[in-house]
């Protein structure tokens, strides 16, 4: 499942980033981005159920922001660069879930900002990438089956 | 109107219809299904009518399908075209959504053509 979600997760991560934010997947980023980060965990429930957390340095968040809005970087705010932010972690699992079609009906949570490690405990998948626009890590955690 | 919890979205829908030359006189927004309601109960009271609702799934209080369930048992707002934007592109969410009545989904992402072209034929027109 893991390798398969991984393949899933970075097409996701593309479809949505070519598709609403005109930016691109350069590789896998050789480590996490320093500074600081917005953090954003979704959870859905369905078959199956888990979470997937979403790390954005600010800078990146700015940058997808003002592509997403179409303003010029210096225009996009602090409060616009979240609410973006969230929107693309909302958008990055829908679509991976999307992918993973069970069949059943998925419910998934508001993106909620946090603090903390981005990755989740027990993840199952880790990536990190290298973006045209700054860098981005996902974590996806599986719930486990009743 | 654009229903939506997330204000970037809402943003971008905005956007996407003033960018297409979509002539619109008002655009409403409203962050939740609950929401919706009364602003449009509102609008309608001061005399003013709806064109077409984009709405999201997934919101607090009050989610799209409640929503949209609510439109369609108005004998006022029946026959609104509804759009749903949502990242819930499973086959069984798409019909079960249309048995619901909405009139077209679009699913996330959406380039900004996408959402003309839906709004295009919700409207059943060939140029908005």
């Amino acid at each position: 499942m893991s390798d398969r979600s991984a393949a899933a997760l970075e097409q996701s991560l593309r479809e949505v980033l070519e598709t609403m934010f005109f930016s691109d997947i350069i590789g896998e980023a050789a480590c996490r981005a320093a500074g600081d980060h917005f953090r954003f965990r979704v959870e859905f429930q369905g078959e199956p159920s888990g979470e997937l957390r979403v790390s954005l340095p600010k800078e990146t968040a700015s940058a997808l922001a003002a592509s997403f809005l179409g303003k010029e970087k210096d225009e996009v705010t602090g409060i616009e660069a979240v609410h973006v932010a969230g929107e693309f972690s909302n958008m990055v699992c829908g679509c991976f879930l999307s992918k993973h079609d069970s069949g059943t009906l998925f419910s998934l949570s508001s993106p909620a900002l946090f603090e903390g490690d981005a990755p989740a405990p027990g993840a199952s998948t880790n990536l990190d990438y290298e973006l045209d626009e700054g860098f981005v890590s996902l974590s996806l955690v599986w719930a486990a089956a009743n | 109107m654009i229903v939506d919890d997330s204000p970037a979205m809402r943003a971008y829908v905005r956007r996407t219809l003033q960018v297409a030359g979509v002539s619109l006189t008002t655009i409403l927004e409203a962050g939740d299904g609950e929401e919706a309601t009364q602003v449009i109960t509102r609008h309608y009271e001061d005399g003013n009518w709806l064109d077409v609702i984009f709405t999201d799934l997934n919101m607090p209080k009050m989610n799209g399908e409640e929503f949209l369930s609510g439109l369609r048992r108005s004998a006022t707002l029946q026959n609104v075209p509804v759009l749903v934007i949502s990242t819930d592109a499973t086959q069984t969410r798409v019909l079960r959504l249309r048995e619901l009545g909405a009139q077209g989904y679009i699913s996330k992402p959406c380039p900004p053509e996408l959402i003309r072209v839906k709004l295009e034929q919700a409207l059943g027109r060939d140029n908005v």
